[in-house]
């Protein structure tokens, strides 16, 4: 196990409605964190919410379109590069909430990794649990 | 960047089927939030969870109630969160209620969080 280190989670509530520019906002956001090699970035959708506008958002339905689903982006880095990343942030939102939490952290920095020798112990496990045919 | 303040996340895990007067918990803890002022909510719906029933409740499975984990989430000041917690123990019968102390920025219309400690402001320009 790696030891765990401090870093701070920002998380980002807003709507899939708002914008930055012509892109919604919570994909701007992902794309610049992206871009600016954050350690990582979730989006989780709600489905009931309200904030500013003191009016209850629900997902609806439109022909061809879903609005109003309230939305969390959330990061996890160190300290500093979170700092690094609020003014870009700042420049960003209209509204919205933005919360800062310290948090600890395990990273697993090799996703996946030996998943292929995973299966091939297992094929060969169960091939010697198969009794030999001749 | 705008200076950030001290405020509260408040999260209240409880299932989908759980009722408070016949309307969904969710629904009337999201409901009651906005009627007394709190500064925003958000609800999230689980896939998987289990809680002091020890069922595992999952979305693979269709049931004719859905059973999924709910969660609420409620930022404020943390005096305004205390208000909160009398309405919500009324409303609550099982389920988890966890706080954190968070920094908070706000953005766009907002009043600021009242009584945000250390000067700090979190209000619109």
């Amino acid at each position: 196990m790696q030891a765990p280190r401090d870093a701070l989670l920002l998380r980002v509530f807003t709507s899939m409605d708002d914008r930055c520019g012509l892109e919604p906002l919570y994909l701007a956001i992902v794309n610049r964190a992206h871009a600016m090699d954050m350690a990582g970035t979730t989006v989780v959708r709600g489905f009931l919410g309200f904030g500013a506008s003191r009016r209850m958002h629900e997902p609806r339905l439109l022909p061809l379109r879903l609005v109003d689903t309230p939305v969390v982006v959330e990061i996890v880095d160190s300290e500093e590069r979170i700092e690094a990343f609020l003014p870009v942030l700042d420049g960003m939102m209209e509204s919205g909430l933005v919360t800062l939490e310290k948090a600890r952290v395990l990273r697993y920095g090799r996703p996946r990794a030996g998943l292929l020798e995973r299966f091939r112990e297992e094929i060969k496990h169960r091939l010697h649990l198969e009794p030999a045919s001749d | 960047v705008r200076a950030s303040a001290d405020a509260i996340l408040l999260r209240v895990f409880v299932a989908e089927h759980d009722r408070h007067e016949r309307q969904p918990l969710y629904r009337a803890i999201a409901d009651r939030a906005l009627a007394i002022g709190m500064a925003g909510a958000t609800v999230l719906h689980g896939s998987v969870g289990f809680g002091r029933s020890r069922l595992v409740r999952t979305e693979l499975y269709v049931e004719l109630e859905q059973r999924l984990p709910i969660v609420i989430e409620i930022v404020d000041s943390e005096e305004r969160i205390e208000a909160f917690l009398p309405m919500l123990d009324g409303m609550m019968e099982s389920g988890l209620v966890t706080f954190e102390r968070i920094k908070a920025i706000r953005y766009g219309r907002e009043r600021a969080f009242e009584a945000s400690s250390g000067g700090s402001d979190a209000g619109p320009a």
